[in-house]
């Protein structure tokens, strides 16, 4: 999937975040992702509802980010 | 040390550090581990492995039994054979043949002579740990690392080899440049594999 991340508000300190890339440490690619896998989906539960059909992807962190697929 | 003695730690509260016998095939390993159910990664070196799984649902298989059945064995499968061909010409080859005692060309050649096997893959995306190096080309690391090494650059420290897959900064003495090969592309991954088998192709 492509797409842009586009910050939309940032109040503090702010850490754009996904998932990660799990699987490919035997590559040399670290896994990556959220220290807290519940947290980010905690994080990302209200943007979820109030703004999937815009395709909104929130952060962890202080702030907010606009996901829009192509 | 045989199977029997394998040591396991914990690595955190949702991975663990296996020590590895010696005789252990480490591709057969990482196959036979990442097929565990509950494993979602796998990382095997020379001496140590590292499994990582769900916290919730540990993998708890018989390490023991899993190692001797990664005992080598003569009729596994051969090893993928590598052939990369190299521009020696990097801005550390004069320097490095100085402190080796030996002149430009003899390194390159005893660089291109050696018959490497991919022992780790770390520290980047697709860096492939190669080795042995042979013994007349040791030395340790540059005492002033470069903020930024090439893409593909080949280097030296230790008694290892390889090739920087982005650029970045290295600590490793640069000896060439390779050509017309992709250590890491974000579609297939590393180009190498754990125990591939690797020769570099002098070419001017």
């Amino acid at each position: 999937m492509s797409g842009a991340l586009e910050v939309v508000a940032v109040t503090g300190p702010a850490l754009v975040e996904d998932g990660g890339r799990k699987g490919h440490l035997h590559e040399g690619v670290p896994p990556g992702g959220a220290l807290v896998p519940e947290l980010l989906a905690l994080a990302n539960a209200p943007s979820a509802t109030t703004r999937a059909r815009r395709g909104s992807r929130s952060t962890a962190g202080c702030g907010c980010a606009r996901w829009a697929p192509r | 040390m045989t199977s029997d003695d394998a040591r396991i730690a914990p690595l955190g509260d949702g991975a663990l550090r296996l020590e590895l016998p010696s005789e252990v095939d480490p591709p057969l390993l990482l196959e036979r581990l990442r097929a565990l159910p509950g494993v979602t990664d796998a990382l095997v070196t020379e001496a140590h492995a590292a499994i990582y799984f769900d916290p919730s649902a540990p993998a708890a298989p018989d390490w023991t039994a899993l190692l001797d059945a990664c005992r080598e064995r003569g009729d596994r499968r051969a090893a993928r054979q590598v052939t990369l061909r190299v521009r020696y010409d990097g801005p550390d080859l004069d320097e490095a043949a100085a402190r080796l005692g030996l002149a430009p060309p003899e390194v390159v050649a005893i660089h291109a002579a050696g018959d490497y096997v991919v022992r780790m893959i770390g520290f980047l995306p697709g860096f492939a740990y190669l080795g042995p190096l042979d013994a007349r080309l040791a030395l340790p690391r540059r005492d002033t690392p470069r903020p930024r090494v090439p893409a593909g650059a080949l280097a030296i420290a230790g008694r290892t080899t390889g090739i920087y897959p982005f650029a970045s900064p290295g600590g490793w003495h640069l000896l060439g440049i390779t050509i017309d090969f992709v250590p890491f592309d974000r579609a297939r991954g590393a180009a190498l594999r754990l125990g591939d088998r690797v020769r570099f192709e002098a070419v001017g």
